[in-house]
């Protein structure tokens, strides 16, 4: 009995045991299966510790010593990550600036020509092949290498090629950044054509402009009384340049009256899209040494672009035997930009000058390759290219141009665009040239090259001098030997409007543009204040009718005008400066609207209407809108407007003294009754075209009652209807103050999606897409440089986020708090931090 | 296996018991194995599966083998973390990928010691 018993135990557990071994077994193996799985594994080789390819990215130091053919140079790094480099001569700063630039900023530097070129598909699959598309068909990159042959064999020519050779330096000998270990892939070389993308893609940033298409199609859709909310002068009384006399024939330069026939709202609206986010502009100014406590000459710059992880700048301080240059300029190129040397300093805003302009062709009906030119048929020029597109198939499209430029279609309708931007432009020489200027004259002198983007430049020099100048080839346009203004869409097949001197892709002679030397400019002003506003009142030629509206520069000029002598905390404290100058004109007139209304015809707060039938209780903007976060501009409660809510938020107003604070009550409701207020105006006209179809702030805070978007509804019931709108939306999302709704989320990296960490921290956020400290939440747009510079002294600045690209560095946002309040630290020319790295021959 | 025997053992079954049951012979052992264990995990993720299986061979039972996987892979991340020095910081700030790192550096081990239930 008990050896059975034994026996009968032994059986079983022996049996339990190889149960349990197979299930150990099969535990095992789908463990390891699973984790072999082509996700599971790349998400493992990723980020796996130890052996993951993220961490290679961590800790990386640049090499102590860098063989160069260019000549001896160092490079130290300061406290917050700003490369000092020291050079025998020219190229061997320029190769050592293309080491640093490739070692902080390499991901930047790839992304931004494959933009340009139409290559993102590669990298980011099908939801950019659009995008690559667009910038195939304009043929960027045709334009960046026409730019590059005359380039070529001038002396800066041999700097480009030596900064290329100093990234590709870097991506050689240095482990890679962190986002190529996410995507799993290497950079290919560097080259000059490159460098020049990275500048035409700022040039398209400022200039790329399709206004005359949408008002094409506003006068159609809506009726031509609609124009009149896109005037091509705003009557306000703060230009650039004041009290400008001009003996200029401005007779012909008044604007189009008539846009002309529209080319269809697909096209229209695939083009807009390409633009820049509104609010793309700058403020800058300067002063003269009789109006500051020192004596010497003020520029203060706050370029305004898309805030970006990392920064759309790049810091850098170089000095050689010629200049000692310190300022920003975007990784790229290897010339700062905007900045201070020992001779003077200078800032750059756009002018919203225009300079692209659309053509309609009369097509062949029996051959659409054919278009009628100058009595005669022509074919387009077409070339097939084909975009890669990562885990897809690749596209095939045919790239058409005409005598114009490139032709551009949707549903059927076609449009030849010419842009200043696309024939070789000699903007790299203007910029070296500035950068390493002695004074006044050289600046004027290297402006002359400074062929686009059209740019308000302001400089002062250590002698005292100061100066404002407009930089860029202005095009002029003749009709019947009469010059016309731009923003229409001009006859192709007739030549209409022609820019002579003009070559696509290829050298221009300019010869049918505006001189340099009538070019708006004042040599030796008392000062200047530059915010993408109407240069001048009576200009001798037409410059463009996409100006920002004059709320910073007004507010620039009531303060710079009465000031006494300043100083540079005053410069720092103006750019800071909170002050919403439409609701000076809007808030009072709210205010009183309130003491007048008759709460009885404002009952139904979700109508859009004043007779209480159903209205658009969808009144909202386009759901991608972060101006209107609630997705929905008209109030959800139904029925009886709450009366003591409106008069507590009239109390805040009255109280608030007009300035856009994180902290402030007033700030919050006045910004989302402003939203409200829009959305009431415009939606029931422009609601079919579209947001991006909104006249702008100037237009809406002056529209008279009758006035075609009120549509017999009076302005002051909007205004209140607006109110309560806006106080149910601040009251359901539990808002207290503006900070609560207007922060820094949406700055972010390209990734940030997908990884969220390499975004900086969401913070509240000071300012509007009206004050001087400028913020625009919903593009995230705002100063993504500040800088305050005594000419030939001392100088502050501040960037939005960190110098360095790299995820892992200690200078990946170290200053995007002091940004975010308004603080600066300085920007000065002596070198600083310890020697990293040393460039040579013959290190071997 | 021959129980109670007396005479050295040469089978590579007698050597592996020696290392599970004489302690010198079982130091030296893990350290081997948690040598060897940490080379495999810095060449390939799988290599944290292989490490967890080394020092799990060596433990007298499955379940000090579960004990000593997990062991291990603290020890993975405390070696990546110091690998890391100051860039520690910003690592662990990125969620959810170090996640990943964290759960691989501790589970996989763990998968990887079961094998002690096998052999």
């Amino acid at each position: 009995m008990d050896e059975t018993d034994e026996r009968t135990r032994s059986d079983r557990s022996a049996g339990a045991d190889r149960r349990r071994r197979a299930v150990l077994a099969a535990v095992v193996a789908a463990g390891v299966g699973g984790l072999s799985l082509s996700g599971a594994r790349g998400l493992l080789e990723t980020f796996a510790p130890l052996s993951g390819r993220a961490w290679d990215a961590a800790g990386r130091e640049p090499a102590g010593e860098v063989d160069s053919p260019y000549g001896d140079a160092t490079v130290r790094y300061d406290g917050l990550g700003v490369p000092h480099v020291e050079a025998d001569g020219e190229a061997a700063a320029a190769f050592a600036v293309g080491y640093v630039q490739g070692f902080d900023r390499l991901f930047q530097l790839d992304l931004g020509r494959r933009l340009v070129a139409g290559r993102l598909s590669e990298l980011a699959g099908e939801a950019t092949v659009e995008d690559d598309e667009f910038h195939r068909r304009m043929g960027f990159r045709d334009a960046a290498e026409a730019s590059w042959e005359p380039l070529a064999d001038a002396p800066v020519g041999g700097l480009l090629e030596a900064y290329a050779d100093g990234v590709n330096a870097a991506i050689d000998d240095e482990p890679l950044p962190l986002e190529f270990e996410l995507l799993d892939y290497e950079p290919e070389p560097w080259t000059p054509v490159d460098t020049l993308s990275a500048e035409t893609q700022i040039g398209w940033a400022l200039t790329g402009e399709f206004g005359e298409l949408r008002r094409a199609l506003v006068a159609d859709r809506l009726g031509e009384e609609f124009l009149a909310l896109y005037p091509d002068r705003m009557d306000h009384d703060a230009p650039i340049l004041r009290g400008t006399a001009t003996d200029g024939d401005t007779a012909g330069v008044a604007a189009a009256d008539r846009p002309g026939e529209p080319v269809g709202a697909a096209l229209t609206d695939w083009l807009s899209a390409f633009e820049s986010p509104r609010g793309t502009g700058s403020n800058s100014w300067v002063v003269s040494g009789e109006h500051t406590e020192s004596g010497r000459p003020i520029v203060a710059n706050d370029p305004h672009l898309e805030l970006t992880v990392p920064p759309l700048w790049y810091e850098q301080h170089v000095r050689t035997p010629e200049a000692d240059v310190r300022g920003v300029t975007f990784p790229g190129v290897p010339f700062v930009i905007i900045g201070a040397n020992a001779d003077g300093t200078w800032g750059f805003t756009n002018v919203g000058a225009d300079v692209l302009d659309c053509y309609r062709y009369e097509i062949d009906a029996d051959d659409p390759n054919r278009y009628r030119y100058r009595g005669e048929w022509r074919e387009f020029d077409r070339e097939r290219q084909s975009i890669a597109v990562a885990d897809g198939e690749d596209r095939t499209i045919t790239v058409r141009r005409s005598v114009h430029g490139p032709v551009l279609e949707r549903e059927g309708r076609t449009v030849g665009v010419a842009w200043t931007g696309l024939a070789a432009t000699r903007t790299t020489e203007a910029i070296y040239g500035i950068s390493r200027s002695g004074g006044l004259e050289d600046v004027r002198e290297a402006a002359r090259r400074f062929d686009l983007p059209t740019q308000n430049l302001v400089y002062a020099d250590a002698d005292g001098r100061t100066l404002y100048q407009l930089v860029g080839k202005l095009p002029i346009r003749r009709i019947d030997g009469e010059a016309v203004p731009g923003d229409r869409i001009f006859d192709g097949s007739a030549g209409e409007g022609e820019w002579d001197g003009f070559t696509p892709y290829g050298e221009s002679s300019w010869e049918g543009f505006v001189p340099f030397e009538e070019l708006p400019a004042a040599v030796d002003p008392d000062h200047v204040a530059t915010a993408n506003q109407r240069v001048a009142d009576d200009p001798d030629h037409y410059i463009g009718v996409a100006y920002a509206t004059p709320y910073r520069g007004r507010r620039l000029y009531d303060v710079l005008d009465g000031a006494a002598p300043t100083e540079p905390a005053d410069h720092r404290a103006l750019q800071t400066d909170l002050r919403d100058e439409r609701a000076v004109e809007l808030v009072p007139a709210l205010l009183s609207a309130l003491e007048d209304v008759d709460w009885d015809g404002i009952e139904r707060v979700d109508e859009t209407g004043d007779d209480g039938t159903a209205g658009d209780s969808e009144g909202g903007g386009d759901p991608g809108d972060a101006d209107d976060p609630g997705g929905d501009g008209s109030a959800g409660g139904p029925g009886a407007v709450d009366a003591a809510a409106i008069a507590d938020a009239a109390d805040v107003l009255a109280d608030w003294e007009y300035r856009m604070d994180r902290d402030s009550r007033g700030a919050l409701v006045f910004a989302r009754w402003f939203e409200a207020f829009r959305e009431r105006v415009f939606e029931p006209s422009f609601g079919e075209l579209g947001e991006s179809y909104y006249p702008n702030d100037w237009v809406l805070a002056t529209l008279p009652d009758g006035s075609p978007p009120l549509d017999g509804r009076s302005r002051e019931t909007v205004m209140v209807e607006a109110l309560a709108t806006a106080v149910a939306e601040i009251d359901e999302a539990g808002w207290e103050r503006y900070g609560d709704v207007n922060t820094t989320a949406p700055i972010d990296h390209p990734f940030g999606g997908e990884a969220p960490f390499l975004g900086y921290a969401d913070r509240p956020a000071d300012g509007s897409r009206a004050t001087v400290k400028n913020y625009r939440a919903s593009s995230a747009v705002g100063a993504s440089w500040r800088m305050v510079a005594e000419a030939g002294g001392d100088a502050w600045a501040i960037l939005p986020g960190g110098n360095s690209g790299d995820y892992f560095s200690a200078h990946y946002g170290d200053q995007f708090q002091a940004w975010v309040d308004g603080e600066y630290r300085p920007m000065a020319l002596e070198p600083d931090g310890e020697v990293s790295i040393t460039f040579g021959g013959d290190r071997s | 296996m021959t129980p109670g025997a007396d005479g050295p053992a040469t089978t590579a079954d007698g050597r592996l018991d020696r290392l599970r049951t004489e302690p010198r012979a079982h130091a030296a052992g893990l350290v081997v194995a948690t040598g060897l264990g940490v080379l495999a995990a810095w060449l390939d993720p799988l290599g944290l599966v292989v490490g967890g299986a080394l020092v799990g061979l060596v433990a007298a039972s499955l379940r000090r083998a579960i004990l000593y996987g997990l062991a291990f892979g603290v020890l993975v991340l405390v070696v990546f973390a110091l690998s890391l020095g100051t860039t520690l910081g910003p690592a662990v700030g990125m969620v959810p990928a170090v996640y990943l790192t964290l759960g691989a550096g501790v589970g996989m081990p763990v998968l990887g010691s079961l094998v002690r239930g096998l052999v």
